[in-house]
């Protein structure tokens, strides 16, 4: 059968404009996230079918314009300038228009074939009366009242976006005059950059122009890799220079004072009633009154950090509870039935692949709530205010406010924790963030704690735990400090954000974003720690005939020959090294691996570690549990969200050095104290 | 002439026009992008402590203390936020 042209469309848009639910509305929520190429900037995308065809959709980053000031910003402009989408649909805030017009008049500089989407229409039905048909026929392309939130003006869109793509770009680009300084030279160079010819066909060359005399390296280099472009760059350059002279100012603020001229004279125009309404503080300032009151602001969060984080848990640990039950279940069945099959096989089948899939699978149930949590905070608007009144704070250790998210998750869980870095702005910010989370001590950790501090310290329990979630914090703290010195010199991400009005979030749209990390890690991370879960099955059960993790398996024999690299830490022997190594799979497994060890339960294991141990060598195994080595799966997820295996590696080795180093720090200056 | 000074300057509750941004290329561009350009009238609603919070274009703003002292800006006539079409003062903390 015949069908139509497929089609490819990008959507644009600022931050907070709706695009999300925009997006979610038109592909009904189907979707496919993965990266764009080379960068860790989430690409997302999905598909509908419209008249017999297919139309992909492309979700852009959302951007306030189609500079280069962001990795954001770069994606979403080389997709519209290069990936050259059948239309580009700008999703604009009805409610601020004159901002989301900046970057639809770019987008149309550019030459894309737009279609505009004024979302969130039903804020501005109410007061402000907008002529949606004199918007249209001044920019010159389709412009569609949407409610993304509730799907109204969506088939409208589809239909203009389909009628769009059919007709083909036929309007010229859109003309700003940029007064009698600069208009010339506009002129100038877009006659001179059309003479090239080797340019891609339809990229506007008033806006390449445009981007010359503004010194926008990426496309002076677009332009300069054409045959004789070099010279036409070059004159930008020149003539960016001489402007600069004349104007005073970079050329960038001209351009950026005439295109909000023209927007204003269009706002003029299409705004037909401006009666002053009886605007008061909105409620939204109202609640920042208090959320981001200097006092009230910090103990707010941490209340509903700490409200979030316990429902979190509350709900996913009996979900975890129940996953890790049907797989001992199903590995009962499949010893059971497989009495008569080599005890090898067996146990490779049950304790290597099947609790290989269980230590992926209990990670989704924290991953899932914790990503409802965080969706909610994030469309809430919440999540911003975080970030103001934590920015003080982290400017401190050359971070952004937005950093502090993913740190606090990574007491729940790092896995989370590492993926929820992709909200930061810059890669310098996410590497930085990514490296110290696994000082964070996260909730597998507890348990080695617990069982140490009860055998050791009965009676200062509760302060031995807590003094290594401080030292995990301490830390993480001065690692920030470090690498942001060390690895990335430079300053930090400047501070300019936008606080939108407080929304309700949609539930829909929570566990939609919440179902796809999920996904996300399973499929993606998933390999991996099913990967390392063999592997490190093969080294407690090979050769053939041993006993799980005796000193006769190869696991065993790398914890004798490691071990003594522990003495000077205080715990030189076999089975806490065999444990360490068996941790990497999941912190907890310290824990069982060493009940294995010592062939003693609970209760036996306290006494046997009493044997082994002195407080002061226990509390340094501690502090080695705490810092060594994130566990697999968080070793999957670095990999997968910095696109590393060098920083990977790196995050692995410091971690261990840093351990090592703390711990015989501990140990030895204990003993120089006289606690050993 | 008003004294021009940063934004850290204002009180909390003044209208301010923009300057200057004193500012990289691509931090300027980025604040040209949310509509502080020269020639804007912008309110200061939050100027204590933390970042500083300002209310133009219909929207609320936040420039952390580095980037509010890179922003040069001078007195406006009236203390009202025109953006925000507002015939009364903005919120004040």
């Amino acid at each position: 059968m015949a069908s139509p042209k497929d089609i490819t469309i990008a959507l644009a848009g600022n931050p907070n404009a709706g695009k999300t639910s925009v997006f979610n509305k038109l592909t009904g929520g189907r979707q496919h996230v993965g990266n764009w190429p080379g960068v860790t900037v989430e690409k997302k995308e999905g598909r509908y079918e419209y008249g017999g065809a297919t139309v992909h959709v492309v979700d852009l980053p959302g951007t306030y314009s189609m500079g280069a000031y962001s990795l954001d910003e770069v994606v979403a402009r080389d997709f519209v300038m290069t990936g050259r989408p059948d239309v580009v649909v700008d999703v604009a805030d009805a409610s601020n228009l004159e901002r989301n017009l900046y970057l639809t008049t770019q987008l149309l500089e550019m030459g894309a074939n737009v279609v505009v989407a004024l979302n969130m229409y039903d804020v501005v039905e109410k007061d402000l009366r907008v002529d949606v048909a004199a918007i249209s026929t001044l920019l010159g392309v389709p412009v569609i009242p949407t409610v993304g939130t509730t799907g109204r003006g969506i088939a409208e869109l589809k239909a203009a976006v389909a009628a769009a793509a059919a007709q083909g770009r036929t309007v010229s680009p859109l003309r700003i005059n940029y007064g009698h300084e600069i208009e010339p030279h506009v002129e100038k160079l877009a006659a001179e950059l059309t003479a090239l010819g080797a340019l891609p066909p339809g990229l506007g060359r008033r806006w390449l122009a445009l981007k010359l005399l503004e010194g926008d390296d990426e496309v002076k280099a677009l332009v300069s890799e054409t045959p004789e472009g070099a010279a036409v760059a070059d004159e930008g350059s020149a003539v960016a220079e001489h402007l600069k002279n004349i104007v005073g100012d970079d050329a960038v603020v001209a351009v950026a004072d005439y295109r909000y001229g023209f927007i204003a004279g269009l706002m003029r125009a299409v705004v037909r009633s401006r009666e002053p309404s009886p605007v008061r503080l909105t409620a939204s300032d109202k609640i920042d009154r208090v959320v981001t009151n200097r006092f009230l602001g910090i103990p707010i969060f941490f209340a509903t950090a700490f409200a979030l984080f316990e429902l979190t848990f509350k709900i996913a640990e009996p979900v975890a509870g129940a996953l890790a039950w049907a797989l001992g279940w199903l590995g009962a069945q499949a010893s059971s039935s497989g009495a008569a099959a080599p005890p090898l096989l067996v146990s490779f089948v049950v304790d290597g692949v099947l609790g290989g899939v269980g230590s992926v699978l209990v990670f989704v149930p924290n991953i899932f709530f914790l990503f409802v949590a965080i969706a909610v905070m994030e469309d809430s608007g919440y999540m911003a205010r975080v970030a103001f009144i934590l920015d003080e704070f982290m400017h401190k250790l050359s971070l952004h406010g937005r950093s502090f998210i993913p740190l606090i998750l990574g007491f729940g869980c790092n896995v989370p924790a590492v993926m929820a870095t992709r909200t930061l702005e810059t890669r310098r910010e996410r590497m930085i963030t990514i490296m110290v989370i696994p000082l964070i001590s996260c909730s597998a950790r507890l348990p080695i704690y617990v069982l140490f501090a009860g055998a050791f310290f009965a009676g200062r329990r509760g302060l031995v735990v807590w003094s290594l979630y401080v030292l995990g914090i301490v830390l993480a703290t001065a690692a920030a400090k470090v690498f942001s010195k060390l690895l990335f010199p430079g300053e930090s991400a400047h501070f300019v954000m936008e606080l939108p009005p407080y929304r309700v979030p949609t539930l829909r749209g929570a566990l939609l974003h919440a179902w796809e990390r999920s996904r996300e890690f399973v499929t993606r991370a998933g390999g991996i720690i099913l990967a390392a879960s063999v592997l490190l099955w093969g080294l407690a059960n090979l050769p053939p005939g041993i006993a799980y993790a005796s000193r006769d398996s190869i696991l065993g024999k790398a914890g004798a020959l490691i071990a003594p690299a522990f003495r000077p830490a205080g715990f030189g022997e076999w089975e806490p090294a065999v444990a360490l190594v068996a941790g990497i799979m999941a912190k907890e497994a310290v824990v069982s691996t060493l009940g294995v060890l010592y062939g003693a339960g609970r209760e036996g294991l306290t006494n046997v570690l009493r044997a082994t141990f002195t407080p002061l060598s226990a509390y340094a195994f501690m502090v080695m549990s705490l810092i060594y080595i994130p566990c697999a799966a968080t070793i999957a997820v670095i990999r997968r969200e910095t696109g590393s295996w060098r920083w990977t590696l790196f995050a692995t080795g410091y971690t261990i050095i840093l351990g090592w180093l703390m711990a015989t720090l501990v140990y030895q200056g204990g003993r120089l104290l006289g606690l050993g | 002439m008003p004294e021009i000074k940063s934004l850290l300057e204002f009180d909390p509750g003044t209208t301010v026009r923009v300057v200057r941004i004193n500012a990289g290329r691509g931090l300027k561009q980025r604040l040209l992008s949310l509509g502080l350009v020269p020639g804007a009238d912008i309110y200061v609603l939050d100027n204590r402590h933390g970042p500083v919070k300002l209310c133009f274009n219909n929207s609320r703003i936040a420039l952390g203390r580095g980037v509010a002292a890179k922003v040069l800006a001078a007195a406006a006539s009236d203390d009202v936020c025109p953006e925000c079409e507002t015939d009364e003062p903005c919120p004040k903390k």
